[in-house]
C-alpha cells in the first residue's frame, strides 16, 4: 500500500471504525434524549407544500456517506445531505442515535402513545420493529404523488412485503446480511455455523447481542428455519449458545462494538454484518465475510415517518431524493450494505467499478436464495424469546 | 421580611427549602414511583397494572439474578480493596511527603475526570489488549502464554472499576491525613513510639473517617456499575447494573427492573448500616486518642 493511499480515504475509514466503539457509546447516551434542535412547523399533509428549513433524521451509526477526515455526517459533511440542501434548501439534522431497535422504540413510544410529535421526521427501524410501529398506527402514510422516484426505483423484492403490502409506510434504506466474519490469517477458513464451535477458536469468537441475528444464525446452523421460529427450535438454539458461553468458547457478546474485537485480533471469528466486514476489509483484507452453507440472515432497515411528524412533506422529498440512483450510489459507495434502489449498481460503477460487482453490496441470486428473514411470532412468543435471549446475554442459566 | 421577623423559626425552613425540594423531586418521588412499579405486571404493549399480589416480582427477580447480585458485591469489594491498596500510600505520600508538589499531585489525581467516563473505560481496552503494551512484550519474550489475556475477564472488569473510582478513595483519605496535627506524631515519638508504632497508633486511627468515607464512595457506585462489565467483560461477568439496564431499556420489563433496583438499594443501605456500626468512626477515633 503506497503512502498516499495510507493517508487517504482508506486510513480515515479505519480510524472511523476504531472510533466506532466510542461513537456507539456516545450515541447510546444521545439515544436517551430526543433531538434538541427546534424546527419550525411547516406544511404537512394537505395545505401549502414547500420544503421546511430542517428535517430531523434518526439513523444508525456509519449508515450514510461522510467526507474524509470527518466522523459525523451533517448537512455540511455528507455529499448526499449537501446535495439535498443545495436543491431544496433543507438542512437535514442527521443524528446517529439508533443503536438498538428496542431501545430506540422506548424513546419514541411515549409521545406516539400520547399523540404527540416525537421530534423526528424520519426514523429507520428494522422491518420487524417498523411493522410493529405501522400496526400500532404510529406511522404516517406516504403521499406517493410527492415520491415518483420511490415508486419507480424501489427494488422488486420490497414490493408487497407483509409489513407494508401497499408500500405506503416504509421506504427501505439499506438491507444487510448477517453471516460469519472470519480472520483467515488467524484461523483456517470455514463455511458453516458449526465452525464457530471448533475448540481451536476457544475464547476467540464474538457474537452479536441482537436476538434475530445471533439466534437466527445459530438456528440455521442447527438445521432449523428462522423464518418460522418456534419455541422448540428457539430453545435448541439457546442451548447451543449457553453451551458455547459456559465453555468459554465465546469471548464476548457485543453490539456494534464487535468490530473492534475483529480489528484488534481479540476475536478471530464473529457473527457479523456484511457492511461492517466490507469496511474493515479495506485495511484488513484477511477478514472475509461468508454466508454460511446453512444460510444467512437478512434484514432491512426502513425509513418511516412517525405519526405527527412536523415536516412530513419534506421527509417525503428526502425519501424521493434518496431513491434517485445517483444519490443512492453515493451513500452505497460509503456504507457498503445492500441497496434497495434500482439503477444504483450502474451509478456506483461511475464512482468505483469494483463496488458494482462487490458481492457484499450486490449479492447474486444464489446467495440471496440462502438468506432468511426472521419470522413474525405472537407477542407471547416474542416476550418468551426476549427473556430467554436476555438470559444468555446476561450469563444466566434460564 | 415582616413575616420572617415575626416568625424567626421559619428561617431554617426557608433555607432548607431548595434542598428539600430537590430531594423530594429527584430522590423521593422517583423512588416511590419505582417502588410502585415493582408491583406492576403486564407488558409495555398491553399496559401495566398495579397489584400487591405482584410482590412475587421480588422473589422471582432475586431467584433469577442472585448470581449477579453476589458477583456485584464480590467485584465491588475487590475493587474497593484494590482502591484502598493504591490510595492509602498515595494519599499518605501526598499529605506528608509531597511538599510543594502537593497541589500538582492532587490535580493529577483528579485530572482523569476531565475526560468522559466512557472514554476512559474504552481506553483500557487498548491498554489491556491481547497484544498491548503490557501483554505484547511479555508474550514476545515467552513469559506468558500467547493465548493469555486480560480483556473480557473478571480481572479487567475489577481493574476497570478500581481505576474509575480510585480518586474517590484517595481524596477523603488525603483530607483526613492532611488535617492530622503533626504535634501528635512528635508527642508519640517523645513517648518512645517507633515510627511504625506512631503510624499504627496515631496516623491510622485518625485516618479511619477518611477510609470509611472513601470505601463507601467507592463501594456503593461500584456495586451498581454497568459500564465496566459491559465494555471490559463477558457474559460471565454480568453485574446487577447490567441486568437492570437491560431489563429497563431492552427487555422493557419495568416491574422486574424496578424490583431489582429496589433490592439493590436496600442491600446497599443495610450493608452501609452494618459497616457504620462495625467501624463506628467516632467511637474508634476517640478510643485511639
Amino acid at each position: 500500500m503506497d503512502s498516499k493511499k495510507l493517508f487517504g480515504a482508506e486510513l480515515d475509514r479505519r480510524t472511523l471504525l476504531k472510533a466506532g466503539a466510542v461513537a456507539g457509546a456516545a450515541a447510546f447516551l444521545a439515544a436517551c434524549g430526543t433531538p434538541t434542535s427546534s424546527s419550525e412547523p411547516s406544511a404537512s399533509g394537505s395545505g401549502e407544500q414547500s420544503p421546511s428549513a430542517e428535517i430531523n433524521f434518526a439513523n444508525w451509526t456509519y449508515y450514510i456517506d461522510v467526507d474524509d477526515d470527518v466522523d459525523t455526517a451533517t448537512a455540511e459533511t455528507s455529499e448526499s445531505l449537501r446535495r439535498f440542501k443545495a436543491e431544496y434548501g433543507t438542512t437535514v439534522n442527521y443524528q446517529e442515535v439508533m443503536l438498538d431497535n428496542d431501545e430506540f422504540f422506548g424513546t419514541i413510544k411515549a409521545p406516539l402513545e400520547a399523540g404527540q410529535d416525537t421530534g423526528w421526521d424520519i426514523v429507520t427501524p428494522t422491518t420487524w420493529m417498523a411493522k410493529k410501529i405501522v400496526d400500532l398506527g404510529w406511522a404516517e402514510r406516504f403521499d406517493k404523488s410527492n415520491m415518483p422516484n420511490f415508486v419507480a426505483n424501489l427494488a422488486d423484492e420490497f414490493k408487497g412485503r407483509s409489513a407494508d403490502p401497499g408500500n405506503d409506510y416504509l421506504a427501505p434504506w439499506q438491507s444487510l446480511m448477517t453471516g460469519l466474519g472470519i480472520n483467515t490469517e488467524k484461523t483456517s477458513r470455514f463455511t458453516t455455523v458449526a465452525g464457530l464451535w471448533d475448540p481451536k477458536l476457544k475464547g476467540r469468537i464474538v457474537l452479536l447481542t441482537e436476538l434475530r441475528d445471533t439466534v437466527g444464525l445459530v438456528m440455521l446452523g442447527n438445521g432449523a428455519d428462522p423464518s418460522v421460529p418456534t419455541r422448540s427450535t428457539f430453545d435448541a438454539a439457546i442451548t447451543t449458545l449457553q453451551d458455547a458461553i459456559s465453555s468459554e468458547q465465546v469471548r464476548k457478546l457485543s453490539g456494534n462494538g464487535y468490530t473492534e474485537l475483529l480489528i484488534s485480533n481479540a476475536a478471530y471469528a464473529a457473527i457479523a454484518w456484511s457492511g461492517d466486514v466490507g469496511i474493515i476489509q479495506v485495511d484488513k483484507p484477511e477478514l472475509e465475510f461468508i454466508v454460511p452453507d446453512e444460510g444467512g440472515m437478512y434484514a432491512t432497515d426502513n425509513m418511516l415517518i412517525p405519526k405527527g411528524a412536523k415536516n412530513k412533506y419534506t421527509a417525503e422529498l428526502w425519501i424521493n431524493f434518496y431513491y434517485r440512483p445517483e444519490i443512492a450510489a453515493i451513500v452505497e459507495a460509503y456504507v457498503q450494505y445492500i441497496c434497495p434502489v434500482k439503477g444504483a449498481a450502474e451509478e456506483i460503477s461511475k464512482i468505483d467499478a469494483t463496488l458494482a460487482t462487490n458481492p457484499l453490496i450486490f449479492p447474486d441470486a444464489a446467495t440471496k436464495a440462502r438468506l432468511r428473514v426472521w419470522g413474525d411470532v405472537s407477542a407471547e412468543d416474542q416476550a418468551y424469546f426476549d427473556d430467554q435471549f436476555s438470559a444468555v446475554v446476561q450469563g444466566v442459566d434460564a | 421580611m415582616g413575616l420572617i421577623r415575626r416568625h424567626p423559626a421559619l428561617v431554617p425552613l426557608l433555607l432548607l427549602a431548595p434542598g428539600l425540594t430537590w430531594l423530594f423531586s429527584f430522590y423521593l418521588a422517583p423512588n416511590i414511583q419505582m417502588f410502585a412499579s415493582s408491583f406492576w405486571n403486564g407488558t409495555l404493549e398491553s399496559g401495566f397494572s398495579f397489584s400487591l399480589a405482584n410482590w412475587v416480582n421480588y422473589p422471582n427477580a432475586l431467584g433469577t439474578y442472585q448470581v449477579q447480585y453476589v458477583r456485584s458485591i464480590q467485584y465491588g469489594f475487590a475493587a474497593t480493596v484494590l482502591c484502598f491498596a493504591i490510595a492509602f500510600p498515595l494519599a499518605y505520600f501526598i499529605a506528608f511527603k509531597a511538599g510543594r508538589a502537593r497541589n500538582a499531585l492532587l490535580f493529577i489525581v483528579v485530572a482523569p475526570f476531565f475526560t468522559s467516563y466512557l472514554l476512559r473505560t474504552i481506553g483500557w481496552r487498548t491498554i489491556l489488549g491481547d497484544d498491548s503494551i503490557i501483554l505484547g512484550p511479555l508474550k514476545s519474550i515467552g513469559l506468558v502464554d500467547p493465548s493469555a489475556r486480560f480483556l473480557d475477564t473478571p480481572f479487567s472488569v475489577i481493574a476497570g472499576i478500581a481505576y474509575n473510582f480510585v480518586p474517590f478513595m484517595i481524596l477523603p483519605i488525603y483530607v483526613s491525613l492532611e488535617k492530622i496535627d503533626r504535634r501528635l506524631l512528635e508527642a508519640a515519638q517523645d513517648l518512645y513510639a517507633s515510627s511504625w508504632g506512631a503510624f499504627r497508633r496515631v496516623t491510622l486511627p485518625l485516618a479511619i473517617p477518611g477510609i470509611f468515607a472513601g470505601s463507601l464512595l467507592t463501594f456503593i457506585p461500584a456495586i451498581g456499575d454497568f459500564i465496566n462489565a459491559e465494555l471490559l467483560g463477558n457474559p460471565g461477568t454480568t453485574m446487577i447494573g447490567n441486568v437492570i439496564q437491560r431489563q429497563f431499556l431492552v427487555v422493557r420489563d419495568y416491574p422486574t427492573a424496578a424490583a431489582l433496583s429496589f433490592m439493590l438499594m436496600v442491600l446497599i443501605l443495610a450493608g452501609v448500616a452494618l459497616y457504620a456500626r462495625l467501624l463506628g468512626t467516632e467511637e474508634l477515633t476517640s478510643k485511639a486518642i
